[in-house]
């Protein structure tokens, strides 16, 4: 394996990569000795790991690597990635990291890093340094005493967390939860007898080959046993979980889809109950709905780039209570600015006793607009495209946050440059449907005239 | 036939039980009576705790030079009976205690505590916990038996050579860190990791077993660590007994550090704690097992006859049962068993060095922690850093709720053992005659009044009306006459202590020539 090709495995928020081709205890064992040097702060570093079949001995190496350098380590050991957020969080640790490759295939592992106060570690911010170091095998001197492990069950401590953010009694609701055979499935028992609910629970084992479907609820696909159950069963709404549990996805009675703008929505609401005129963080896919409903709750819709690392700082600066991301990813002041799938479904749960609504109704009340769903498009040259896009849609108002944005009074779109592939990634909103296609196919037309 | 007593070339001297475990002279514990004495524990162990050839032995030692030949001799003692040895390195000896005792195996522990370099010591421990005055005897007979049988053999049979020394090269097993990993996990468990962040300590490491190990726990609470005064020479240092140096050390740690928020050590096993405040001041550990006790909602402690009356008033005050025990662990774990017979289900107990056990599982933050009845300097360091810490008070501000008292201690040297014995016994009973002999002493031009009560659980405790307290104690292993004090104030306590000790006709040289005028 070429330093060009596993250079390629350091993506924009995480590492992720082919196990035993690109990601081998070896790598993970210098990933350790780079994170360890490069934490900004002295102190522990929590590490955790997912139910991949490889992951329990990339963590071990990973842990290796950091005690080599002097870390003191924490093994937190099998859990959902927001677990190791929490500790870092609660613990005020100078680092934590997570093996993982969230919703991929079960060949595929990865890492999620945090350095102190919860922040995320992506490109721009520690991990291209990491990828330097690890590259060129450029590490500090090992320490003359290597640090010490210890291991820490944080499940009690966790669930106690997560149900502080239960402000409201829930209603005794009868729903399904497909934990898509991922880490969610292994913390769901400890908390969900406490809440009162009627729980049909769905892949609950964990199981890091994936038997069901693939553990991304993002896909329409990886949700149809949830919704059948949903709707054969007459169950007030479904919940589905990714992979390593930071993400989750709704499905409201009927079987209806809710899409991330509509959940963004939903804790808005909530969120902004609790702390009137407080500042909501969305990022551009957002559907401009959710932008007016936070308005019109009396908050301030705060719009930065995609990606979970813009999130959590923006929240930080203006002290934002919630914010979230279309793709699953919810983000609570309280939860150290941090994402959590768990801590998503239960203030989702929250909001939907408080409105005292079925979420189809409620939802229903969210829809202004029409969406596409996310096209991805292969294209030779992404900045030529942004260029010919911002050259014909010049009447509209423009603006470059992340890739470019054009917003016209009953229509917009946005299109992102993807980080690590040749591809652009297209989101696009209109009043009706006539506008919505109209518009996709014009857009998608100027995109493919490539030079 | 030349047998190997015959064949050697020095005057053994036999190791004797101080207040816990063997302790002697390095000249004196050659291989051999380190042999001789371990063989002689194992016997008892096939007698008493059902121990058979075989079984599982776990081994430490501390850092002194002296150590690592004399655990070499105790392996050969094990090996030769057919014991297998575990080594855990040299850790702490409440660590190799918790482990042995987590096993329900023998340990074994090559350390002099905190006595000087010169000297060593073995501390032996049941598959139960640790010996008791009772096993003494019985360990002693079996020494003695091991004695005569090894002193027999004929000295070309014998693997001692004529020094006492054994012929053969001994190899200890690598070392098993579970027994690390184990002392580790007990408070990491129960404490959270940021449970110090922010807080710099101050730990004076010196030669003590325990330093990085406690070093270890610290960073994984969160704690800012910094060490000092680390030595590879053995530093005798004894929390009965600061001197004067460690204690103007101590403030100049302090002031070299005006950011700390405690300076912590142990002795050299790390089993007796030092706590020491923000200004420099260090806080015996009779005080501080009675902070501990109370932070850990103990529902009965046993502690020494010399534990202060600030401890046992404290103590009081917090509803916590107490009972006062003769010196030496030995009697602490067994006052704490009792306790438990009684139905006490939160015992606990230390002895004035601070070496604090805990007599039942307790829980702590929803966590267990499991029993450990043998001296443990770690818990009571983070257990008083900790209660500061929850009532947002400085390190000195927690020791403030305590009542106002005073200690002092001091010894006379060159005072034989009976004499300093027979004094004691003569003043063994309360009664008005006991108390018209002591007034002759302790005199109304001194400062003593009126005698109110006389406590003889350890040596002779004498409480004065004025709240001066005095408590004269033979030492148990050398001609040592010692003196405690309590009183309002430390200009009085030392007072009280210097009276006793003078030279040439202290308190004690007076009691002396009356004893042989009788």
């Amino acid at each position: 394996m070429s330093n060009q090709d596993l250079a390629t495995i350091f993506k924009a928020y995480d590492i992720r990569g082919t196990v035993g081709e690109q990601l081998t205890p070896d790598f993970t064992y210098k990933v350790g000795r780079a994170l360890a040097d490069y934490l900004p702060v002295l102190g522990s570093v929590a590490v955790g790991y997912d139910m991949r079949p490889d992951s329990a001995a990339l963590a071990q190496a990973l842990r290796d690597g950091l005690t080599k350098q002097g870390r003191p380590v924490i093994d937190i050991g099998r859990v959902t990635s927001d677990m190791i957020y929490f500790a870092v969080g609660k613990f005020g640790l100078a680092g934590g990291a997570v093996v993982t490759a969230s919703h991929n295939p079960g060949k595929d592992n990865g890492l999620k890093i945090y350095r102190d106060g919860v922040r995320a570690v992506g490109l721009a911010s520690g991990l291209a340094q990491i990828r330097d170091a690890v590259l060129a095998e450029n590490f500090k001197p090992a320490a003359t005493t290597a640090g010490t492990m210890i291991a820490r069950d944080i499940t009690k401590e966790w669930v106690e967390h997560c149900l502080t953010f239960v402000t409201t009694p829930l209603k005794p609701f009868r729903i399904a939860i497909d934990a898509g055979n991922g880490m969610a499935g292994a913390i769901l028992p400890h908390i969900l007898p406490k809440l009162g609910l009627d729980v049909k629970e769905m892949y609950f084992e964990p199981d890091g080959t994936f038997p069901n479907h693939e553990a991304n609820p993002q896909k329409l696909e990886n949700l149809q046993d949830l919704i059948e159950t949903v709707k054969r069963d007459q169950l007030d709404f479904g919940l589905a979980f990714d992979g390593d549990g930071d993400r989750a996805v709704l499905v409201a009675d009927l079987g209806r889809s809710v899409s991330g703008s509509d959940f963004i929505a939903l804790a808005a609401k909530h969120y902004l109950k609790l702390h009137p005129g407080a500042t909501i963080v969305h990022e551009v896919r957002t559907s401009r709905a959710a932008r007016e409903l936070i308005s019109e709750w009396g908050g301030q819709p705060f719009r930065v780039k995609a990606g979970r690392i813009y999130i959590g700082e923006a929240m930080r600066e203006r002290d934002a209570p919630f914010g979230g991301e279309t793709s699953g990813h919810l983000f609570f002041k309280d939860n150290y600015f941090a994402d959590s799938g768990l801590i998503g479904a239960l203030v989702a749960m929250v909001a939907l006793s408080e409105s005292g609504e079925r979420l189809s109704t409620l939802i229903d009340t969210y829809h202004r607009y029409l969406m596409i769903p996310e096209m991805n498009l292969k294209v030779a040259d992404a900045v030529d495209v942004l260029t010919r896009l911002a050259e014909h849609f010049q009447d509209g108002i423009q603006d470059r946050l992340d890739g470019l944005t054009v917003n016209y009074p009953d229509w917009w779109f946005n299109l992102r440059v993807s980080n690590t592939e040749p591809v652009v990634r297209l989101n696009l909103e209109a009043n009706d449907q006539a506008l919505l296609e109209a518009k996709t196919s014009e857009v998608v037309g100027i995109i493919k005239e490539e030079k | 036939m030349s047998t190997l007593r015959g064949s050697l070339t020095y005057e053994p001297v036999e190791l004797n039980f101080g207040t816990s475990g063997l302790r002697g002279l390095v000249v004196d514990m050659t291989d051999l009576e380190c042999y001789l004495n371990t063989v002689g524990f194992l016997k008892f162990l096939e007698t008493h705790d059902n121990l058979q050839p075989g079984a599982t032995v776990y081994l430490a030692g501390d850092l002194r030079d002296s150590t690592p030949r004399i655990m070499q001799a105790v392996q050969a003692a094990c090996e030769d009976n057919g014991y297998k040895v575990v080594y855990l390195g040299l850790i702490p000896t409440p660590a190799l205690a918790l482990y042995a005792l987590k096993s329900r195996a023998p340990g074994i522990m090559v350390t002099g505590s905190h006595i000087p370099a010169d000297r060593n010591g073995i501390k032996f421990y049941k598959s139960a916990g640790e010996v008791l005055k009772g096993d003494e005897a019985a360990i002693k007979e079996n020494v003695a038996a091991v004695r005569i049988t090894i002193y027999n053999q004929a000295a070309t049979d014998t693997q001692f050579d004529a020094q006492g020394f054994l012929k053969k090269t001994i190899n200890l097993p690598g070392q098993e860190k579970a027994a690390t990993t184990d002392f580790l996990n007990r408070f990491t468990t129960i404490f959270a990791p940021n449970t110090f962040q922010g807080k710099k300590i101050v730990f004076y490491q010196h030669s003590a077993v325990g330093r990085d190990l406690i070093t270890d726990i610290l960073i994984h609470l969160g704690a800012e660590v910094i060490p000092v005064g680390r030595s590879d020479v053995f530093i005798p240092i004894d929390s009965e007994n600061v001197t004067p140096e460690h204690k103007d050390y101590f403030r100049r740690l302090t002031k070299e550090n005006p950011d700390c928020f405690a300076i912590i050590s142990t002795d050299g096993d790390s089993d007796r704690p030092f706590v020491i405040d923000e200004t420099g001041e260090f806080h015996r550990g009779d005080v501080l097992g009675a902070v501990v006790a109370a932070w850990l909602k103990a529902d009965f402690a046993a502690c020494t006859a010399t534990t202060s009356d600030a401890a046992t008033d404290y103590l009081t005050a917090k509803q916590i049962d107490w009972e006062q025990t003769k010196i030496g662990s030995p009697y602490v774990v067994e006052a704490m068993i009792d306790a438990s017979a009684a139905g006490k289900l939160r015992p606990t107990g230390w002895e004035v060095n601070g070496g604090f056990m805990t007599g039942s599982q307790f829980k702590v933050n929803g966590q267990e922690l499991p029993s450990l009845p043998t001296r443990d300097a770690t818990l009571p360091i983070l257990v008083a850093l900790i209660a500061a810490l929850e009532a947002n008070l400085k390190i000195s501000e927690l020791f403030e709720e305590l009542p106002k008292r005073y200690t002092s201690f001091a010894q006379i040297g060159n005072f034989p053992t009976a004499t300093a014995k027979a004094i004691v016994a003569h003043f063994s009973e309360d009664n008005d005659q006991t108390r018209k002999e002591l007034a002759k002493y302790f005199k109304k031009k001194n400062g003593f009044g009126q005698i109110k009560s006389i406590s003889t659980i350890d040596g002779v405790r004498i409480l004065f009306a004025s709240a001066d307290v005095f408590h004269m104690r033979p030492s148990g292993n050398a001609p040592d006459f010692r003196a405690y004090s309590i009183a309002d104030s430390q200009s009085r306590a030392d007072e009280i202590v210097a009276l006793a000790i003078a030279e040439p006709d202290g308190l004690y040289r007076q009691m002396e020539k009356s004893l042989l005028k009788t």
